[in-house]
């Protein structure tokens, strides 16, 4: 990949000014990206308790639907206005910010968990293991991942936690998948036989030389799974099973606030929006990683 | 190659029965269907006889094995929600609304995610890259049930060219397979960019470079039969994905599909129809995976062997 | 709307209902024809008594005009025979016939081509009439009929497939003379006395699970589990077939409000007896067939049903050809419909009603504000020590007294229900409707101690919280669930929870489906969580399904409650039966069985490009009857 080298500033021809040398390094630098993700959506959410000037679940009904202060009847009071039970709406975005990140955050960490370590199982050991884990793989892929989520949610009930369980199960495989493949290769290749050979235990071999050669593509993966997390969260609240009011999570938002989408579209749109921001971002983050980190990966 | 196909046979059959076990007991779980059949009047010896006549008060075990062995007799088991209907008769009577819609997406999903993904693979880098690349993910920015709605507010109650909902002809069809199928762009077009990468930097593409044909014969005709081919491998998965996503949909458009009936079955707990329903999903999955795995086998003699 | 509804207007909507009343009581032809009912009480007294009877005479009353219905009364003097026994004259109300609403035909030219009404899916997505309970009613009235109709301006019965009827003095034997000529759909001949019995005996035959299944098994002496031939020597015996078109319907029990179950409110529907024997159960599944004025044409499940509008029928032709119901889950894609045109109407959420109504539709209210809303207080199981969670905080009066005085209910209406017909205060499980059936049901007491009792009041609410032992609260579950009468009581659970915090309590909000709830309290293991119920009310039905140990929901039980069932199973006389009825309504105002929320009329939206009016009573689950009297606008 010859552009690789490009994206290492001061590598550029020499010709280049500054200028242009810093457009085209801002150009292949998702900044953009990174700016939305940490003044948008990471700061505010983790600072929520000092940004957001109401508390998310408080509200007056009285006050409901006031609109955003820049549309007539809006006031600073409500900067992106109420929702339909006079609850604030930038406070339930900045909030909500904090709760859809923590769900994808630990559901990404257990699903990756896990699925990275079936991955380097059945990549390492083949096999007998091999098969059960790319069967498990199988049979998980083959149920449509919202059906499952829905009868989990119905036999635990929805709650935050279900969630969770629902989208860690949902996401594993792929880890799996990729690691499994990643490992394969790996383990041909000379260095692993030699420290083989040199007698290092298997533990050692996959914490010392396998981990380090997947970790680009679990980061890739991980990042791109951000968006899949929030965008199956929205789902799950549009099917009734996902995380149970009043708890702000954006997609809860958007799915409660759509029927009133002709006279309050403020109250789907921000979290909507704030879901679109995040996910596109996310992806572009994922996709420029993986140009830079792991080029050969394609299959995510 | 025979001893191959049989061992991924035996595999998808091994792979069925684990999920027809997962499925069964998950929804048995979930709740008795007769706390949602019987009438609110329904006194407790009521719900002890129905609950009997459904056989749902043996012991699961038990339950599995009736299961199975009516399945296997091709008895897929009468419906709770639906009275006197065979849930295989209602999932058949629901698959073409299913099949055209997911067909309509592949197409439309083909239609964007592939010039898509060439145009930004010769791009890269640049602002068109970029703005391909939003464009496809989009999509998938956004809770699908939402870019649904949205293109009914568009298309059906702005514009009127279309109608909002239901299933009255080919015009009713779009709508619903464009909010299908543009989820699945972002991810086909990933895989055409990075095929096309690949190819544009093989030898042969230079080559034919060198011998002066024209570049946008080089892109369209020689790099994207190649590049296309790994996409078309993905089949599978964007499948599996219609088959999930149709869930969403066809509740937002109200098309009279499988997804739609496996919801309307889960709210029921009519675990008879959500259990055929599931499986029967897989069964798609399963066996269309199998088909392309065992068309790469054929054309490529490796894997075969290290299998 | 609203504000004349509530609060201070009080006094006007009660005055209101009470005209309304009146209306259905007093108007012409409604008016009801009042029987003396011989009482025996076990008192070896040989006695004579004087009997009253009431007589009316015709008069032609307009509607909105209440005058006294002028009456003659003769006192006629008889001798008892039974020695053993004294006996005691009661009235009971009978509603007479109102003749059924005659509509002449429209031109066919200036019919409408088509209705289509959007609905947010069926409960039930069925061609049987006698496995589904009424909630799956919607798609069978255009096609079915009744012996005991409902007037839909009125709410009063009307002389559908009756044309006349009476009780004996027993209380138990319904007399009802069955109108002539009227032809079932598809060749199976004509109605007669046979298919009265038949209808009959398919709610209680094995494969019926109809709604009030229980009560039908008492009316027709049967238990669940008897088998065809059990169920079917049972119908010919309650069923006595004097001709073609009278039977006498001999019931298992004393039921004076006997109307309301042989009828369209609680389920009668008619079904052909040819038709059963031509194709059984298996073949009823394929369509329905009835003598109603549309003919099923096709149902495709999750889509829709399409009906034909007859041509002729003794009663309505509709003005228009064909009917359709759409299912149509998403309420966004509902209301998208409706503005494209693709439906003429539809169910739309009462939030967002001022602006259809802004874009030129209309809302038509059910005429009574037939869905009440309550929640209720789990655990209060007081006939059950052994399951009772004795840390339940709502097992305190004072606690129950506070959440009912928490709850802001004019606010909330006003906000999340704007524009809808609402009724406050309202008595859980009594309605003003019931007063047609049991005059004095409603305690004139209960209006007048509402304020006090459970009116807004947080600081109130807070000071019998303290007295409770809880002065910083309690946590407890507030369970959300969809309802599909009242889709917005999952907004109204978190308002309520807002002003549950207002007072320091503690809720949290779960996702929990009815289902769900009823697996646990049939278990009798739901404690310390309130759940929203909205849904049609009819007392005597209720009382024993939620306030007896011997019930199915069961949200509250007492001792007391216990033993006025009982005596409300074996007491004959109206009077008497409203007197224990009521008696049980004054335990549970006064102990907060429930929290009261309100009664709302059903609503729908209407194109009026299409559609000129649509009148529907609002009271009968499921709502939106009487589609075949829609008028339209002519093209």
């Amino acid at each position: 990949m010859a552009n690789v080298a490009d994206a290492i500033p001061g590598s550029g021809p020499a010709s280049t000014s500054r200028v242009l040398r810093g457009i085209r390094w801002a150009r292949q630098f998702p900044l953009l990206t990174i700016f939305i993700l940490f003044f948008v959506l990471l700061i505010p959410a983790a600072f929520a308790e000092q940004v957001a000037p109401h508390e998310p679940t408080k509200g007056n009904v009285l006050e409901r639907l006031k609109p955003p202060v820049w549309v007539e009847g809006g006031s600073w009071n409500n900067p992106l206005g109420t929702d339909k039970l006079g609850r604030d709406m930038l406070s339930r975005i900045i909030y909500g910010a904090r709760i859809s990140l923590t769900i994808a955050a630990i559901s990404i960490v257990c699903g990756g968990i896990v699925g990275t370590t079936l991955g380097l199982v059945a990549g390492y050991w083949g096999g007998l293991w091999d098969h059960i884990i790319m069967r498990l793989v199988d049979i998980k892929i083959s149920i449509p991942s919202i059906l499952l989520a829905l009868i989990l949610a119905a036999a635990l009930g929805p709650s935050y936690f279900t969630v969770i369980i629902v989208v860690a199960l949902t996401l594993w495989t792929r880890y799996a998948r990729l690691v499994r493949g990643e490992v394969l290769s790996l383990r041909a290749q000379d260095f692993i036989s030699r420290a083989q050979v040199a007698g290092a235990s298997t533990p050692r071999i996959i914490v010392r030389h396998l981990l380090p050669n997947v970790v680009n593509t679990i980061i890739v993966l991980a990042t791109l799974e951000v968006g899949v997390v929030i965008i199956l969260e929205a789902s799950l609240s549009f099917l009734g099973a996902g995380i149970p009011p009043p708890n702000p999570a954006w997609g809860l938002m958007v799915a409660d606030g759509r029927a009133l989408v002709i006279n309050a579209w403020w109250v789907s749109f921000f979290p909507g929006v704030a879901i679109l921001l995040t996910v596109l971002s996310m992806n572009l983050l994922g996709d420029w990683l993986r140009d830079k980190l792991d080029p050969k990966l394609r299959n995510v | 190659m025979q001893r191959y196909i049989i061992v991924r046979l035996f595999h998808a059959l091994l792979a069925l029965f684990a999920m027809s076990i997962i499925v069964f007991s998950l929804a048995r779980i979930s709740g008795n269907p007769m706390d949602v059949l019987l009438p609110e009047d329904a006194t407790v010896q009521d719900f002890e006889i129905m609950t009997e006549r459904w056989g749902l008060d043996e012991p699961l075990h038990i339950q599995y094995l009736v299961y199975v062995g009516n399945v296997l007799r091709g008895d897929f088991g009468t419906s709770i929600k639906w009275p006197g209907r065979s849930t295989r008769d209602l999932i058949l009577a629901r698959l073409p609304a299913t099949l055209e819609l997911s067909a309509l997406a592949l197409v439309v999903a083909a239609m964007l995610a592939l010039p898509l993904g060439v145009l930004v693979a010769v791009k890269k880098d640049t602002g068109i890259d970029y703005a391909g690349k939003v464009v496809a993910l989009l999509g998938q920015a956004a809770p699908s049930f939402w870019v649904g709605i949205v293109l009914i507010w568009i298309f059906a109650v702005t514009l009127e060219w279309l109608p909002a909902a239901g299933r009255q002809g080919l015009s009713s069809l779009i709508l619903p397979a464009f909010a299908l199928g543009w989820f699945q762009v972002a991810a086909v077009m990933r895989l055409t960019r990075s095929s096309m990468l690949e190819v544009l930097d093989s030898e042969y593409v230079k080559l034919a470079r060198i011998k002066g044909i024209p570049n946008w014969k080089v892109i369209w005709k020689h790099c994207l039969r190649n590049a296309a081919i790994a996409p078309l491998t993905y089949f599978g998965f964007i499948l599996g994905g219609f088959l999930t996503g149709s869930v969403v949909i066809e509740t937002v458009f109200a098309w009279p599909g499988v997804g739609l009936l496996a919801i309307d079955a889960l709210r029921a707990r009519d675990f008879q129809v959500v259990q055929s329903v599931v499986l029967f999903f897989g069964v798609i999955y399963i066996a269309s995976n199998l088909m392309v795995d065992i068309l790469y086998a054929y054309l490529d003699p490796r894997i075969r062997y290290t299998n | 709307m609203v504000n004349g509804l509530i609060g201070k207007s009080r006094f006007l909507l009660t005055f209101s209902l009470v005209l309304i009343l009146a209306l259905i009581v007093g108007c012409g032809s409604a008016a009801p024809e009042i029987v003396d009912v011989e009482v025996v009480r076990e008192i070896p007294v040989e006695v004579e008594v004087s009997k009253e009877v009431v007589k009316e005479v015709p008069v032609e009353i307009e509607r909105e005009v209440v005058r006294e219905v002028p009456v003659e009364v003769t006192v006629e003097k008889q001798v008892l025979k039974e020695v053993t026994s004294e006996t005691v004259v009661e009235r009971v109300v009978i509603p007479t016939p109102i003749p059924v609403q005659v509509v002449e035909a429209k031109a066919v030219s200036e019919r409408l081509e088509k209705v289509a009404v959007a609905v947010g899916g069926q409960s039930w997505d069925s061609n049987y009439s006698y496995k589904v309970n009424i909630g799956g009613f919607l798609d069978k009235w255009p096609v079915l009929e009744y012996l005991v109709g409902v007037d839909n301006e009125t709410g009063g019965y009307t002389a559908e497939l009756a044309t006349e009827w009476s009780i004996a003095d027993n209380g138990k034997d319904w007399t009802f003379k069955l109108r002539e000529d009227i032809p079932w759909q598809d060749g199976y001949g004509e109605f007669t006395a046979e298919d009265v019995r038949h209808s009959m005996w398919l709610l209680v035959q094995p494969t019926a699970a109809p709604s009030g299944a229980s009560t039908w098994r008492k009316i027709m002496g049967t238990s669940r589990g008897d088998d065809e031939a059990t169920t079917m020597a049972r119908a010919e015996e309650v069923v006595e077939i004097v001709n073609d078109h009278e039977v006498i319907i001999h019931l298992g029990i004393v039921l004076p409000e006997a109307l309301f179950n042989l009828g369209k409110r609680r389920n009668l529907p008619m079904e052909s007896k040819a038709r059963w024997d031509a194709v059984g159960d298996e073949g009823m599944g394929e369509k329905i067939v009835g003598t109603g004025p549309m003919s099923y044409v096709e149902r495709v499940e999750g889509s829709h049903v399409l009906y034909d509008a007859a041509d002729e029928h003794w009663r309505v032709v509709p003005e228009y050809h064909q009917l359709e119901f759409r299912a149509i889950a998403e309420t966004q894609t509902r209301l998208a419909s409706l503005l494209t045109e693709q439906v003429h109407l539809a169910v739309i959420e009462r939030a967002i009603r001022d602006e259809v109504t802004s874009r030129g539709f209309e809302f038509v209210d059910g005429v009574f504000p037939g869905i009440q809303h309550h929640w209720t207080f789990w655990g209060n199981f007081h006939t059950k020590p052994d399951v009772i969670d004795p840390d339940n905080p709502m097992l305190k009066k004072e606690v129950r007294q506070a959440m009912a005085k928490a709850v802001n209910r004019e606010a909330i209406v006003q906000a999340l229900l704007p524009g809808a017909k609402v009724q406050i205060p309202s008595y859980v499980k009594f309605t003003q409707l019931d007063e047609v059936v049991w005059p004095g049901l409603i305690n004139p007491e209960w209006d007048a101690r509402w304020d006090e009792m459970y009116g807004y009041d947080p600081e109130a609410a807070k000071q019998l919280l303290a007295a409770a032992g809880y002065p910083d609260g309690f946590e407890f579950t507030l369970a959300l669930d969809s309802n599909p009468a009242l889709p917005e009581i999952l907004d109204i659970g978190q308002a309520m929870a807002l002003d549950f915090e207002a007072i320091g309590l503690k809720p949290t909000l779960a996702n929990i489906e009815g289902s769900k709830i009823r697996s646990l309290r049939r278990a009798w293991d739901i404690h310390n969580t309130l759940s929203g119920s909205a849904g049609y009310s009819y007392t005597v039905y209720h009382l024993e399904t939620l306030f007896c140990t011997c019930g199915s929901v069961r949200t509250f039980v007492d001792p007391y409650l216990d033993t006025k069932i009982e005596e409300l199973n074996v007491t004959v006389s109206p009077t008497e039966r409203t007197r224990v009825m009521r008696e049980m309504g004054d335990f549970c105002y006064d102990n907060f069985c429930a929290l009261p929320m309100f009664d709302i009329a059903p609503d729908i939206a209407i194109n009026p490009k299409y559609i000129e009016s649509y009148v529907f009573p609002g009271f009968i689950s499921g709502f939106y009857t009487h589609l075949e009297y829609i008028e339209t606008v002519p093209q």
